[in-house]
């Protein structure tokens, strides 16, 4: 038997209290906005020090990035190009679809080259993040366990397969809190692409799991309500919805006088802030005070659903307060054709992710937002036909902000980007590493449930990438 | 979260007993020993140090080499107290393990000098028959005890000098009884009716009413559904939906029918393996299907195999045994005495259930399957059998008159002549090229695109030309032997179409000797070119078919020029003829016929083979006119029973088959193929599963369970029950029982509940009503008490928000929409645009239900694992990929958006404005009075009451100044808005009933 006892309910409830307190009134909105529950400087979950991050976003190229059309070089796979693998590498390994086929080298389809004053070589189609590639720390050498969308995701964003944990949002929402109530803590947005089959997305991605729902990421729609539910029933206008909000909440306080229940304050809480929601979601979705530059610089022409609307739309919720924002793009799954899919899909993804970095540095905000660039898995060195299938031994990622030093390059894959072999950074390691940069300690953030003290980075070992971060 | 918070006290309670007691084992040593000892010294062989297991007495007071880790006879030299007191290098080592507090250290002493005894964890020992406590404590009047239950109760708050609640007024009593057995509101009539009568009698009158609804069973089914995971939906990747909502009636059934528990338990776990098993039986065992299943390319069977059978031994574990037995999938439990071997024992119960690791059938068929059809649709079924079988008994028979007739119509068709046009020129719209042979037939090139378009042009004939005839011939060269190009050797014909001097000449009937079911000829010549057409695939390899199409005028004759037939193939995947002849016909009707048929026609009758003799009275008995009436009503007949058996719901079935082999997975990596092979078998904490001779089967499981010897299935079931009526369970862990879980605050209770609904015969009802019927249900939630003691002790009822279900269900009753049918389907309701866009394979589009489907309650509504619907997941309703033995209450915005946004709420509030405005010459006040007994079966305060009648006056004023505002606001919702009403008026009351619905008050139970 152990304590039931969250630290990180307590904060909640404490936030709430001073939410109901502060927002007596309607017209007190403007209290509540920015800042209002930064109030987690410390807590039991930080290690020491000022943590280096304040927000993350992941873009996060579901389906499954080939590394070696991206940032994995290399020239020995493209010496033995249409030769057959050598078993040495592949014996015993578990394959997804070309299980039990023939295996061929497919040499990489596109040359790299040096970018940057790093000279950091990355492949040629990635012109626009080469050109801010001395702000990005490459990382070769990542591996997964498991080897199919589905469950690739769920180990990438919970840390394991099985279905009932939160994402790594949730856990980050839950550890640090919230800087602006007004807008979700933890958002999701996503984009399909046109190279590649687009592969479902569960909701499971971004469940709070066994924490409350609260913490649970919310979707940024391009289509509809951008939140849903935000906007008011059609003929109601803002303040008519105000008024009814606050009939409840004069009510609820009627109500609550003469049977002195504590939630019906919370839940009157909750309303005012709805309703504050339903102003601040159509503000951060309104783009008609970005400039043309800044429009241009993204490659976008509004709220349109694209990869490069939501990365800029992911610029505008760094700016609001958004803890951690995930910007899924869904066209990488090239099991065929994948030089012509992913001369597709760079050009989707090249200048709004590059953009984005540009864009968030000349604001201050690059410092302490850390940019996660990445997919679930890479794929195989061998080709399937003239594509590639999914592959867990090796592949890359990138990070930038947060103050991590750029133009450098981390681990390596053996010479045919078969296995991570130098410096193996598992998922959970990763997932250390993101929460150490936001000041959370990864063996500390935990949750007691079913007599468990569970975490996102599990049972296993997990590393903070130090050499990385320093 | 506050019920959280509130367990700190608990555990005080329990970590002190005064210095006089024994110290308790399974209360204080073996929490603590689990907690920082068991992760070494515990259960998990694999993590184990020093082969030293405290979780085992034998090994703990073990002599080792000349010390123990606990010894009785001198205590102090006991290793285990000299290395918790260690300051240098204590036990549990540092910095990971916090080092025990030094009341913690002395309690353990204390516990050894005492013999270290060691019990079973009281889970797993069998329930005590206690006698319940007396009723000598002045702390309530004697009538206060209805029952046993308030017999405990009383004891435990005369522990704590506290005395019960005061009972809770009558309509918060009503009001709490129809949400907690229903997940209804109650009437006005029924709240009223109970103030003037607050008896007991009235009481225990409106328990039974309400046990008797079938909105009971369907409060049930959602509670059992949680456990269960049901949805709609696969849950993995593409999240398709599968067949399951008979299941859905099953679980009700057994509800409304008061099934007993066992019974309940043994149908949905082996109710296939029972004896007979009766299509009901079956139905239930779909239970075993429940688990998340995928059809994602690229899985590997074997893999998903091993999830299943984990999937469904953790389920079973969960729901009937509240343990966490699904830990030892990887590794054997670290607090728990389960083993990893256990865990794939336990999976060797499912191995016999037939199933595919990746399910790569249509989208939303994963068989086997069992048809399920209603009372009348069985009824009516039988009817059309045999309807059918005598009307074919009518078509069979032979008589003079019909044999005479087919001897004229067989010399008709010998002497039909077809004929094969000269100058004949093919086409092929890709730049195919073909080649004709000796008999005339045609052979098309292999090359050329998948999608083809043939034409055939030659100059008019001298004879009128009535009819054109395509036959398509077998070869050994195509694939599969013809007659067509594709891999199966199919053909599909997708439409025809003639011309003469480039004029169209229409087609007004087809016939063919053959028609591949779903491609019948009449999609040849439907206008329509796609991907229907004809097809003549019937699993026999290159067999020939014929087919002849009627033309509206006959053609050629002196002067006539070119006539052009296309002959378009676009289905796709080369569905494109192989070998064919094309014929011209000049008689009227030519029927079709097998060309191997046609060359037996001049033969006499006698010589003709029996198979030919047989086709060709078969041909004959389908086209002459004495038996015209017999055909019309056959094929009335077929396609009534076709619609018929298309509507019949399916169910996914377990079926049992050869059970597959188990093997323990090391680490639960499917890969590895070392470990030991199992055989079912049951954990040891939990008993044992005897049977002689033969492997055990879920049915040995099924009844292992609930033959009401094993010491958790009855606890855990009373537990869960108990926490729906009295808000906590009385082991506040309601799924785990082991010695991580709480201990049960009232151990007797919880054991005379247990046994005596295994006395009762599983008699689910009878323990409801003792709960609902006793008076410590009956007491207020109202009561200003700080102390969390109170609450552990039962001495109150709780607050608490309604499951999602039931917010829903309770507007749309309040508002009168409410849809009460019993069973069915499932069915869509409003829903978000869009909301479903990150699914693919296939992308879907929502379609909401229409009419009245869309006022059902919430639990028939499609359930999608991965996508639940918004406004329930807003309120805390799970994704059914696992047990969800507790929903989480949260409170947020997203909540508040849903309830005060999503169209179903609009339109609620809209209906019930409706309502009260139906009533004629009533004032404002009065109104607001009926809208409020309506939603919070209570009358208006005057401060509420003014409240709501400025709302009223100020939304009166805007919308009518914005009439189109109004309309839009009014227009929600598919039901309709009568017509008299303003639609104004109709507005602001809508903004009125809105706040109602929106209550605090009215989406909790107190």
């Amino acid at each position: 038997m152990r304590p039931l006892l969250h630290p990180g309910l307590l904060n909640g409830l404490s936030r709430r209290t001073f939410l109901t307190g502060a927002a007596a009134g309607l017209g007190q909105a403007a209290l509540a906005s920015l800042n209002a529950g930064a109030a987690q400087d410390a807590g039991p979950f930080r290690v020491p020090g000022a943590p280096r991050a304040k927000r993350v976003i992941h873009l996060y190229m579901a389906g499954g990035p080939s590394h070696l059309e991206t940032f994995d070089e290399k020239p020995e796979l493209a010496k033995l190009d249409g030769e057959p693998m050598p078993e040495s590498f592949t014996g015993g390994q578990q394959l997804a679809q070309l299980q039990g086929r023939a295996l061929r080298c497919l040499g990489p389809r596109f040359p790299f080259r040096p970018f940057g004053e790093s000279g950091l070589r990355i492949c040629e189609k990635f012109p626009r993040l080469g050109s801010v590639i001395d702000e990005f720390c490459i990382l070769n050498s990542l591996e997964t366990d498991q080897i199919n969308h589905d469950p690739a995701h769920t180990l990438f964003n919970t840390g394991t397969t099985l279905p009932g944990r939160p994402s790594m949002g949730s856990w980050i929402h839950y550890g640090l809190g919230s800087l602006n109530e007004n807008l979700p803590a933890f958002v999701v947005l996503s984009s399909i692409g046109k190279g590649g089959q687009s592969q479902p997305i569960a909701a499971r991605q971004w469940h709070s799991g066994f924490l409350p729902s609260r913490y649970q990421g919310v979707e940024l729609r391009s289509v509809g309500d951008p939140v849903l539910y935000v906007q008011n029933p059609a003929g109601v206008d803002r303040a008519q919805q105000g008024d009814v909000v606050e009939a409840i909440a004069r009510l609820n306080r009627v109500r609550a006088a003469g049977t002195g229940d504590p939630e019906a304050a919370a839940r009157t809480a909750q309303y005012e802030l709805a309703f504050r929601m339903q102003a601040a979601v159509p503000e951060l979705v309104d783009l008609a005070g970005e400039s043309q530059e800044v429009l241009d610089l993204y490659g976008t022409e509004g709220r349109d659903g694209s990869y490069a609307s939501n990365c800029l739309m992911a610029r505008r919720m760094a700016e609001r307060g958004v803890r951690f924002i995930q910007v899924y793009h869904r066209g990488w799954d090239h099991h065929g054709g994948v030089q012509r899919s992913m001369e597709i899909t760079a050009k989707e993804v090249d200048q709004a992710s590059a953009a984005l970095v540009t864009d968030l540095k000349r604001r201050g905000l690059l410092e302490d937002t850390l940019i996660l660039f990445g997919g679930e898995f890479g794929r195989t060195p061998m080709g399937q036909g003239d594509g590639r299938d999914h592959h867990i031994r090796g592949f890359s990622y990138l990070m930038a902000g947060a103050g991590i030093p750029g133009g450098r390059r981390y681990g390596a894959t053996d010479p045919l980007g078969y296995a991570a072999v130098e410096d193996v950074v598992h998922v959970r390691d990763l997932h250390a590493t993101v929460l150490h940069l936001l000041g959370l300690d990864h063996e500390k953030l935990g949750y007691d449930f079913r007599g468990l003290d569970l975490r996102l980075t599990g049972v296993e070992p997990a590393r903070v990438l130090r050499d990385v971060i320093a | 979260m506050l019920a959280q918070a509130s367990l700190i006290p608990l555990l005080v309670l329990a970590a002190v007993t005064s210095g006089d007691d024994p110290v308790s084992f399974g209360r204080e040593i073996r929490p603590l020993l689990a907690d920082r000892c068991f992760p070494c010294h515990g259960p998990d062989a694999g993590t184990r140090e020093a082969n030293l297991r405290l979780d085992l007495r034998a090994s703990a007071v073990e002599d080792r080499a000349g010390s123990r880790a606990i010894d009785t006879r001198a205590v102090a030299d006991s290793e285990l107290l000299i290395r918790v007191g260690d300051d240098l290098d204590p036990m549990p080592p540092g910095p990971d393990h916090a080092p025990l507090s030094s009341a913690e250290a002395d309690l353990l002493e204390r516990w050894i000098s005492e013999g270290a005894p060691y019990d079973k964890h009281w889970a797993y020992q069998a329930p005590d028959r206690p006698e319940a406590p007396g009723v000598d404590a002045p702390l309530a009047p004697p009538e206060w005890v209805r029952g046993d239950i308030d017999r405990w109760i009383l004891d435990g708050l005369a522990d704590s000098g506290l005395e019960p609640a005061p009972r809770a007024d009558a309509r918060s009593l009503v009001r709490r009884l129809s949400l907690d057995l229903l997940g209804l509101p109650p009437t006005q009539a029924q709240v009223e009716a109970f103030a003037l009568d607050p008896g007991q009698a009235a009481l225990e009158g409106l328990v039974d009413e309400l046990l008797a609804s079938p909105h009971h069973a369907e409060r049930l089914t959602t509670f059992w559904f949680d456990l269960v995971r049901f949805a709609d939906t696969t849950g993995i990747h593409a999240d398709n939906r599968w067949n399951i909502t008979p299941y859905r009636d099953w679980v009700i059934d057994a509800f409304a029918s008061n099934m007993p528990f066992d019974r309940f338990t043994v149908e949905q776990i082996a109710g296939d393996l029972l004896p007979d098993a009766d299509r009901s039986q079956r139905v239930a065992a779909a239970y075993n299907r429940l688990n998340l299943i995928t059809r994602e390319g690229g899985s590997q069977p074997k893999e998903f195999l091993a999830r299943y059978t984990a999937d469904r031994v953790r389920n079973l574990t969960e729901v009937w045994l509240a343990s966490t037995v699904g830990c030892a999938e990887c590794h054997d439990h670290k607090f728990d005495p389960f083993s990893a071997e256990e865990f794939y024992e336990l999976g060797a119960f499912f191995a016999d259930i037939e199933q595919v690791g990746v399910y790569l059938s249509g989208n939303n068929t994963f068989p086997p399957e069992l048809p399920v059809p209603s009372a009348d649709q069985e009824r009516r079924l039988g009817e059309l059998t045999s309807a059918l079988s005598a009307v074919e008994v009518a078509l069979a028979a032979e008589t003079p008159e019909l044999a005479a007739d087919r001897a004229v119509f067989i010399d008709a068709l010998a002497m039909s002549s077809w004929i094969t046009p000269e100058e004949v020129e093919v086409r092929s719209a890709s730049g195919r090229t073909f080649e004709a042979d000796a008999s005339g037939a045609w052979r098309s090139s292999a090359d050329g695109d998948d999608k083809d378009t043939f034409t055939v042009r030659f100059p008019a004939p001298a004879e009128p030309l009535r009819s054109i005839r395509l036959e398509l011939l077998a070869d050994e060269a195509l694939p599969n032997q013809g007659p067509g190009l594709a891999a199966n050797g199919n053909v599909v014909l997708s439409e025809v179409s003639v011309r003469v001097d480039g004029e169209s000449v229409p087609i007004t009937a087809a016939r063919a000797s053959f028609e591949q079911p779903g491609y019948p000829v009449a999609k040849a010549h439907d206008g329509e070119l796609g991907r229907a057409g004809w097809a003549v695939m019937r699993g026999q390899d290159g067999a020939p078919s014929e087919v002849v199409f009627d033309l509206a005028r006959p053609v050629g004759g002196p002067g006539s020029g070119a006539v052009e037939v296309e002959l378009a193939q676009v289905h796709g995947g080369r569905h494109l003829m192989g070998r064919w002849r094309f014929s011209l016909g000049t008689m009227e009707g030519s029927p079709a016929l097998a060309p191997d048929l046609r060359g037996l026609l001049s033969l006499p009758e006698g010589e003709r083979p029996e198979a030919a003799r047989l086709e060709l009275d078969l041909l004959h008995r389908a086209r002459c006119a004495l038996l015209a009436d017999e055909r019309a009503e056959q094929a009335r007949l077929r396609a009534e029973l076709m619609t018929l058996q298309g509507q019949i719901p399916l169910v996914m079935e377990t079926r049992a088959v050869d059970p597959m082999l188990t093997r323990v997975l090391a680490r639960g990596n499917w890969m590895d193929e070392t470990g030991d092979v199992v055989l079912p078998s049951v954990p040891a904490a939990f008993g044992t599963l005897t049977v002689e001779g033969r492997r055990p089967t879920r049915l040995d499981l099924a009844r292992w369970l609930v033959d009401g010897e094993n010491p958790l299935v009855a606890r855990v079931l009373v537990n869960r029950v108990w926490r729906l009526f009295m808000g906590r369970g009385i082991v506040e862990t309601l799924d785990d029982f082991g010695v991580q879980g709480t201990s049960p605050t009232h151990p007797e209770l919880l054991d005379h509940l247990a046994t005596r609904l295994v006395d009762s015969g599983w008699d689910l009802r009878a323990l409801i009503r003792d709960i609902v019927t006793s008076s410590a249900y009956q007491q207020t939630s109202a009561i200003a008490d700080p102390s969390s003691e109170r609450g552990q002790r039962f001495g109150k009822q709780v607050r608490h928000r309604l499951d999602a279900e039931f917010i829903r269900d309770g507007a749309l009753a309040a508002s009168g929409l409410l849809q009460r049918d019993v069973g069915g389907p499932s069915v869509r309701p409003y829903q978000p645009v869009g909301y479903w866009s990150h699914l693919n394979f296939p992308r879907r589009t929502y379609r909401p239900s229409e009419g009245d489907a869309l006022h059902r309650r919430a639990l028939y509504g499609h359930w999608q694992r991965q996508f639940v619907h918004p406004s329930l997941a807003a309120f805390d309703a799970p994704s059914r990929e696992r047990c969800t033995s507790e929903r989480p209450r949260s409170n947020t915005p997203l909540a508040a958006l849903a309830l005060l946004n999503d169209p179903i709420f609009v339109e609620a509030a809209r209906a019930l404005a409706q309502q009260v405005l139906s009533a004629p010459d009533q004032t404002d006040g009065e109104r607001v009075e009926d809208l409020w007994q309506r939603v919070l079966q209570r009358a208006p305060e005057a401060a509420e009451q003014a409240l709501l009648l400025g709302l009223l006056a100020e939304h009166r004023a805007s919308f009518a100044a914005r009439p189109e505002d109004a309309a839009a606001l009014t227009a929600i919702g598919a039901s309709p808005a009568p017509p008299p009403l303003a639609t104004d008026e109709l507005a602001a009351w809508t903004s009125v009933a809105r706040v109602a619905l929106n209550l605090h008050e009215a989406i909790v139970r107190e």
